[in-house]
């Protein structure tokens, strides 16, 4: 079937017809599309028919004979409706559209596209062979153009990207510039080198000098060597200023060049909202009933991955309001509503979210229907749904398994699929909402991100576990004395007195490995240097939250990397919340306070779900020469004193779950547990909270305000020596 | 999966269908759970399982679900059953509507069956507080005894 025209071009003028047949198809439905809305403008006929005329033209002279026959008739038609617009009647419109279907699957095999309906193949009835007789008087003869799939069938996901000229062209700019500042920075390199050398031997030389200088001075000889210094320093301060100015720029392209291809992933909504004026003539047709269709802000930006899902979604929405919400005419008559229904469709940017809805002025959603129907399905009982109100039952739409196909219809006016709208907008890390009310219309919302995050993190291992850390507060990445990394809980970094832990411990992870590397965290201008493993690399990962169960204090999140595996981000402002009171006070006497033992005089089990202040304390307890450590709740306490023998608990009152009181009268309920002498220590510094503690069972009670280590290692000391008091009489502190 | 399909009695079937609730059988350890059809997203054989150290007890780690990342919570914790070691993974069972990508790890996967939920059991009161609060009744299939799973708690836990 495919024309006469061959020889080593002709597949490249295809390439050429496929591109024009496409634009002038598209151009063609958009105007068929206004023709139904004005039916006798000649304006319009005449565009139609100038359009057919020229694609016409074209199939011919490439000899594709079955398009170009398609679309003489339709030539011919519109000569007809020159004349007489009013042939142009319903039914052969719905005709045109029909032929403009058929020729656009024919040019998407010629295109070698998998056969596709369109973007909304759902939406659509098979296409049918063109032409039936018009009822006019040109009489076209039925040509045999028979559509590759009458069947619906899914879009596959294009693997290429249309991209505008003019952002590739920003993108050529960025190029050649970095090329420049590629020699430029070759040219500062050998300038050093030349440096470098030239200090070489003025060093040499000045050593030769001062190896005679005491037989004779020389003066002349030395300003001589002073003169070549100064010239060597004025042109490395020089080169110091070239290499920041360079260094700035450097960061400009890259910043540009980072900005610039995020974008290229965004499109506008457009996409997705083009095919929506003609899915929803189709449909309305389909169903009897005359919508009237309004979109707004399909110029708004988003990810394409994020398009490329919703685009499904979205015509779930606008099938459900057409096929379910809006009323045939005669019903909204008589509701005194106009006869062509509202259908709106709108995008929306929120900062860095956009909402997508889709609205209509519809029948609404019976909220007691859904109740019904989510009980009858079994989706909710009668007891679970007693409360709620209106707004909250009709969420019911959106719970799997409440639609079926055989109740679309009749109840709840909301139809299949609701479930997958929401299970992609909670995939993309949005939401979706509905606003109903009955007779008066919905309104669903679908509220998504404008992009999927990427974060930029330095991969790190930390106890031979692979984590990520948001690159942006790593002031640095420094190298330590593995004896360093091991005993000192501060370092001297750029000048500074920087605490230092363990990123492991911080993070309870098993393993006790010590690493000799660690990242100089800056957070609000209190650095911090945390010792991992060691540093893999620098990545950038699309960030999804960690949600329910999972929540975790110190991660932010987590994302896949490219080879499926999963790594954990750190939340680093949450690490530095966790640090932030106890650093400043306790650090030098914890440093100080380093006493050797050469017996361990008590075992002491610290309860402390603040990491710093547990491992302060321990820091204290260890430092007089105690075996201490720390449990970081109630549960992980008794788990701990049921393991092994313990001379002493301190226990802090306000832990999540389990508190102090709670875990200190379990502790003397314990047959076991109960003679073990126990502290604790709170911020709370009232009489009320004392006389609590003493009488749930505390030996001693320290406030964390007048907090000081003597006093703590005191009443420890007196308790490990001597036991619990016979009875509770609130004797220390 | 299509509810109708699943539901829709077959013609010899004794219950009516909306008197039966669709249950998949799962083992954890030697003893038999049933997980409502209706909450199941998808079963998958769990191959990669990412432990995140200080978490909850109850959670066994994050699985990659067709770069999804999901919550997978073990249930052998969660029933108060002895983990077992050098046993095969098991299967996640990626569950529907918790608001959050959540999923349970069982160790191995049975029959599908349809329960009467007017006509359940209770709950022994010998067993363990742990599972029985994770359970909404028990029923007879074939020769065992399966505790039906209500997953809101379990997953809640």
């Amino acid at each position: 079937m495919i024309g006469p025209m061959s020889g080593p071009d002709a597949s490249a003028f295809t390439r050429q017809f496929v591109e024009e047949a496409r634009d002038r198809l598209r151009s063609l439905g958009d105007l068929v599309l206004k023709l139904e809305v004005q039916p006798d403008s000649p304006r319009l006929i005449a565009d139609i028919f100038r359009e057919a005329h020229s694609l016409k033209g074209s199939a011919g002279m490439l000899g594709f004979a079955d398009i170009s026959q398609v679309a003489h008739q339709l030539e011919d038609l519109f000569v007809a409706a020159k004349r007489d617009a009013r042939i142009l009647d319903a039914r052969a419109i719905d005709l045109v559209f029909r032929t403009i279907d058929v020729m656009t699957e024919r040019v998407a095999e010629l295109a070698g596209d998998p056969p596709t309906r369109s973007a909304v193949g759902g939406l659509e009835q098979p296409a049918a062979p063109f032409p039936e007789k018009p009822q006019s008087g040109t009489e076209p003869a039925p040509v045999a153009v028979t559509s590759a799939n009458t069947a619906p069938s899914q879009r596959t996901a294009p693997a290429s990207l249309r991209v505008s000229a003019e952002k590739l062209e920003d993108l050529a700019h960025l190029a050649p510039e970095l090329v420049i500042h590629r020699l430029t920075a070759v040219e500062r390199h050998a300038e050093l080198r030349r440096l470098e050398s030239v200090l070489g031997r003025l060093r040499d030389r000045i050593r030769e000098a001062r190896l005679t200088s005491a037989t004779r001075s020389r003066p002349a000889e030395l300003a001589e060597y002073a003169d070549s210094l100064d010239t060597i320093h004025r042109r490395m301060r020089q080169l110091v200023r070239q290499v920041g100015d360079d260094h700035a720029r450097l960061s400009l392209i890259a910043e540009a060049l980072h900005q610039q291809v995020t974008e290229l992933t965004m499109r506008p909504v457009a996409t997705v909202f083009d095919s929506f004026p003609r899915a929803v003539r189709d449909l309305a047709r389909n169903c009897g009933k005359e919508v009237e269709l309004t979109m707004t802000g399909g110029n708004t930006a988003l990810d394409k991955r994020v398009i490329e899902q919703i685009a499904e979604p979205l015509v779930h929405l606008v099938r459900n309001a057409i096929d379910h919400g809006l009323e045939p005419s005669p019903e909204r008559v008589a509701a005194g509503k106009p006869p062509a229904g509202s259908l709106h469709i709108a995008a929306e940017q929120h900062g860095n979210r956009i909402r997508l809805s889709v609205r209509d002025d519809g029948r609404g959603i019976d909220s007691a229907a859904v109740r019904a129907a989510a009980i009858r399905r079994g989706v909710v009982t009668e007891q679970q749904v007693e409360d709620w109100d209106h707004a909250r039952l009709r969420s019911l739409i959106f719970e799997p398994g409440f639609s079926t196909r055989t109740e679309t219809t009749d109840l709840s006016g909301r139809g299949v699929g609701m479930d997958i709208v929401r299970v992609v907008a909670e995939r993309l890390g949005g939401s979706v909402t509905v606003q109903s009310e009955v007779g008066a219309g919905t309104t669903v919302v679908l509220d998504l991100p404008m992009s999927l995050a990427l974060l930029r993190v330095v991969l790190v291992e930390v106890h031979g576990e692979l984590l990520a850390v948001p690159t942006a507060p790593i002031r640095r990445i420094v190298h330590l004395a593995r004896r360093v990394a091991a005993t000192q809980t501060f370092v001297e970094l750029d000048g500074e007195q920087v605490p230092l832990m363990s990123l492991g411990t911080l993070l309870r992870m098993p393993g006790t490995s010590i690493g000799d590397t660690a990242l100089l965290i800056d957070v609000g201008g209190n650095p911090a240097a945390f010792i991992i493993d060691s540093v893999r690399e620098e990545q950038e990962l699309v960030f999804q939250e960690l949600r329910g169960p999972i929540q975790h204090w110190m991660l932010a999140g987590a994302a896949i990397l490219g080879n499926g595996e999963i790594v954990p981000i750190l939340d680093v402002q949450a690490l530095f919340d966790q640090l932030a009171v106890p650093i400043a006070e306790s650090a030098v006497s914890t440093a100080a306070s380093v006493v050797p033992s050469s017996e361990v005089p008590g075992r002491v089990l610290v309860v402390e779900d603040s990491l710093v202040t547990g491992e302060l304390l321990k820091g204290i307890l260890v430092g007089a020469g105690y075996e201490a450590s720390v449990a970081h709740d109630g549960r992980e306490a008794l788990e701990m004193l049921h393991r092994s023998r313990w001379d002493l608990v301190i226990t802090d009152v306000d832990m999540p779950e389990m508190d102090g009181f709670e875990l200190t009268r379990k502790i003397r309920a314990d047959t076991l547990l109960c003679r073990i002498p126990l502290i604790m220590v709170t911020s709370r510094d009232s009489a009320e909270y004392k006389q609590m503690g003493f009488a749930v069972g505390a030996d001693a009670y320290v406030t964390k305000g007048s907090f000081d280590q003597h006093q703590v290692l005191d009443a420890v000391r007196r308790l490990v020596r001597d036991g619990r008091p016979p009875a509770w009489d609130g004797a220390a502190t | 999966m299509n509810p109708d399909e699943t539901e829709r009695p077959a013609p010899s079937d004794p219950i009516p269908a909306d008197a039966g609730v669709s249950y998949l059988g799962v083992y954890v350890g030697p003893e038999l759970y049933g997980v409502p059809l209706m909450r199941l997203r998808e079963v998958a054989r769990l191959t990669r399982l990412r432990r995140v150290p200080g978490v909850a007890a109850n959670v066994a780690g994050l699985v990659n679900l067709r770069g999804e990342i999901v919550c997978a919570l073990d249930a052998h914790g969660i029933l108060g059953l002895p983990r077992a070691s050098g046993t095969t993974p098991g299967y996640l069972l990626a569950l529907h509507d918790f608001g959050f990508p959540v999923g349970l790890v069982v160790d191995a996967i049975g029959d599908i069956f349809r329960v009467d939920p007017n006509v359940l059991d209770d709950v022994p009161s010998s067993w363990r507080a742990e599972r029985m609060a994770c359970l909404t009744g028990v029923c007879r299939v074939q020769e065992s005894v399966a505790g039906l799973l209500d997953l809101d708690r379990v997953v809640r836990r």
